[in-house]
């Protein structure tokens, strides 16, 4: 089943997403050929100055979609915005100045942003953010220009754009909503990760036929590379939230992430580097948990979201989603245009790998521009693209249109592996009583010592494989029951729970988790520096106290940010666990051998009273 | 019933030892015991000032268990973290052979707090910003 343009075009109107974005947004999804328009065509190869191949303002989608070659980490990108002169950056914070008066255009950090994160964290963040030194990144100006130059594209021609595609797939119907923006200013603007020229986002939605119409069924919203069961939600679930057929995207301010619930997200960020301390800690706490089994709950998910719990080797950053400022979409303040096709790919789509925005040379990519909808920044396809339904987690399931025939045909299936695999367990049943009949026949006879002990090895092989097949069977008969009794629950309309696919699935932050006091807030924003000063003072003054004095300072700071995070119950815990290992192992380096002999005799004595109670009964 | 029992115990162990201490940092009793478990010239009166608190610590810990207070596990947890570094700081500087005796001791206790049936019952089980977030 294919659509036409026309057809797929109307599908992907009927549906449109509305975006609603947080005050101080500036950057809006565009039309890519207007941009392309107004970038230039740049070559990175690997130890030589840039080349420009096609200069600003002769740039097309056409041009872009020429076959190029290049070299082995040869990067191809483009460029949108040149570094403003003194004279330009004036005029931007001039104008930018009056534009602060507009309360509609005013980002609020709001109540416990600094609180908001630990201390730790907040220390990782700060080397972060001074590493941005080191790394490569775009420069500082950059977004005032990119913000400027958007500006004057949006007073040549006011439009909020996005490519859409449609796909059938495995009786899906998905719409692929491909939103482009000029520049993410997610650091610069709102104290994010990063900023980058370009930014693609994208919102999918799965459709499946139903009495002679299509009938949403799922959503799924892009949001920091994160992908998996945890960031789609059912049609009927509470937390997504419609305007008549379309769904609502809380966008992010800066990062463009997508969320379905208006609200202020901590995301943390995993950095490469820190990676294996990352594993180490999350390894040490489920080892705990199993130790202890204190969460039953505590197995791997197989989705690439962030996973459950704090762990101090990622850095947390703020996602702003208020959706108290603009919104796009059908009878908001400002409506899309019509959409771009994406389906067939379009050439400057497939043929073109290089990066949308600027390449800033930065290892951890994350100041990069990202590639185009098809591909990664390292060139490889994205999953999105090419498996939608596998990205949201949808592989596993049909439409509900088809789930009921996909159950008898499983149960069908699964009766005749049934009825097959029970005649076979016959046949070799009967294969193993005559087996044994020779077995017992061979007993007492002397020369046929050898025959026997084949004969024994044989009948365990076949016994062992019969007792395979009687499992097999056994568990296939308990999946006939769950097939059948699921056949039943849909054939009387029953649905399994909306949410019952979630496995950590994000929140914004509790009204709770952002009523700090203002005391919390000032300890948030003097703890690092306070911290610095405490250690120089020590240095220079009670050197001879140094490692007390730090370790006393230290306590004293977890112990104040542990009670303003309401987890001092939590941090006791943890230390007397790690005091306890400490103790453990003191005790065990200072009296090895005696311990032994202690377990020794222990195990010995346990044996002993154990066979002595089975003899006396 | 049992925790509160061993706590108990523990808070007998470690009166005693505070008094002990705290006796002799007043010069009130030079007993052989006392000159035993010292086996260098420490200030036996701060031991004493440590170990009281630490007694009584225990003391509200076990009274806790008996009256199945929420709070109770946190505080058990809590004796048992500053006896482990009481006994570690000791460990490092005096070495005391009864500092092994606190050690195993605790460690004991925090195992036996963390054992499923114990901490499904008392332990706090996230902070209340989580289970808010929860909701």
């Amino acid at each position: 089943m294919t659509g036409s343009p026309q057809t797929d075009r109307a599908l992907l109107q009927r549906f449109e997403p509305v975006l609603r974005y947080t005050r101080g947004e500036q950057f809006f999804p565009m039309d890519v050929a207007a941009y392309v328009q107004n970038c230039s065509l740049w070559l990175h190869r690997p130890e030589k100055q840039p080349v420009c191949l096609v200069p600003q303002g002769q740039l097309t989608l056409e041009k872009l979609a020429e076959p190029r070659t290049a070299d082995f980490g040869a990067v191809y990108y483009l460029k949108f915005i040149e570094p403003l002169n003194i004279t330009e950056l004036a005029a931007y914070a001039l104008q930018q100045g009056f534009a602060h008066k507009d309360p509609q255009n005013v980002f609020y950090a709001g109540p416990g942003r600094l609180a908001r994160v630990g201390y730790m964290s907040r220390f990782l963040d700060a080397l972060f953010s001074l590493s941005l030194f080191a790394r490569g990144r775009v420069p500082g100006d950059t977004a005032a220009a990119a913000a400027m130059a958007y500006r004057r594209l949006l007073a040549g021609q006011e439009q909020y754009s996005y490519a859409g595609r449609v796909i059938r797939e495995n009786g899906w119907i998905t719409l692929q909503y491909w939103f482009f923006y000029p520049f993410n200013n997610w650091r610069s603007g709102f104290s994010g990760a990063n900023d980058h020229e370009a930014d693609w986002e994208m919102v999918c939605l799965y459709l499946y036929e139903a009495n002679g119409d299509l009938q949403p069924e799922w959503v799924a919203y892009a949001s920091h590379d994160f992908f998996g069961d945890d960031f789609r939600r059912r049609w009927d679930d509470p937390e997504l939230e419609k305007v008549g057929e379309h769904p609502v995207v809380y966008v992010g301010a800066g990062s463009h992430s997508c969320h379905f619930a208006r609200g202020e997200y901590l995301t943390e960020l995993e950095l490469p580097p820190l990676a294996p301390l990352v594993r180490l800690v999350d390894r040490q706490k489920r080892f705990w948990q199993k130790l202890f089994r204190l969460d039953a709950s505590s197995e791997e998910s197989d989705s690439a979201s962030p996973r459950p719990g704090f762990n101090i080797f990622r850095i947390p950053f703020v996602d702003y989603a208020r959706g108290d400022g603009l919104a796009i979409g059908p009878g908001q303040e400002k409506t899309w245009a019509e959409p771009r096709l994406l389906e067939p790919t379009p050439p400057w789509a497939l043929h073109y790998r290089g990066l949308w925005g600027l390449y800033a040379r930065d290892p951890l990519s994350s100041e990069n521009a990202p590639a185009g909808p098809v591909y990664n920044r390292d060139g490889s396809m994205r999953r999105a693209w090419y498996d939608p339904l596998g990205w949201a987690g949808l592989d596993k399931l049909p439409p509900p249109n088809r789930t009921l025939s996909h159950v008898l045909e499983q149960w069908v299936e699964v009766e005749a592996r049934q009825s097959a695999l029970a005649e076979t367990i016959a046949q070799k049943s009967r294969d193993l009583v005559k087996m044994g009949v020779e077995a017992n026949a061979m007993r007492g006879q002397a020369h046929l010592r050898q025959l026997y002990a084949a004969q024994q090895e044989k009948m365990e092989a076949l016994s062992e494989e019969l007792n395979g097949m009687r499992a097999e069977l056994a568990a296939d008969q308990a999946l006939l029951e769950a097939l059948g009794l699921y056949a039943a629950r849909l054939r009387t309309g029953q649905r399994s729970p909306a949410r019952a696919h979630l496995r950590h699935a994000r929140h914004p932050a509790s009204a709770a988790r952002l009523r700090f006091n203002r005391f919390a807030e000032a300890w948030a924003a003097v703890s690092i520096g306070l911290m610095l000063i405490s250690f120089v003072i020590l240095v220079f003054f009670g050197q001879q106290y140094l490692i007390w004095g730090i370790v006393a300072l230290l306590s004293l700071m977890i112990f104040v940010e542990a009670g303003f995070r309401r987890q001092l119950a939590r941090l006791v815990t943890s230390l007397t666990i790690g005091l306890a290992i400490v103790s453990s192992l003191v005790i065990v380096y200072d009296f090895f051998w005696p311990i032994v002999i202690v377990a020794l005799l222990l195990t010995g004595g346990y044996i002993m009273w154990e066979n002595v109670r089975e003899l006396w009964g | 019933m049992v925790l509160g029992l061993l706590l108990l115990l523990q808070a007998v162990g470690l009166f005693d030892l505070g008094l002990f201490f705290f006796t002799r940092g007043l010069g009130l009793r030079r007993s052989l015991i006392v000159e035993m478990l010292i086996t260098e010239p420490i200030n036996a009166l701060a031991m004493g000032i440590i170990f009281i608190p630490l007694a009584l610590l225990a003391l509200l810990a076990a009274l806790g268990f008996f009256r199945l207070w929420r709070a109770a596990w946190i505080m058990a947890m809590l004796t048992q973290g500053l006896s482990l570094l009481t006994a570690l700081l000791l460990y490092f500087n005096q070495r005391p052979s009864y500092v092994y005796v606190i050690m195993l001791y605790s460690i004991f206790l925090v195992i036996y707090l963390h054992t499923a049936e114990v901490s499904t019952t008392f332990e706090p089980a996230a902070t209340l910003i989580e289970e808010e977030d929860e909701a």
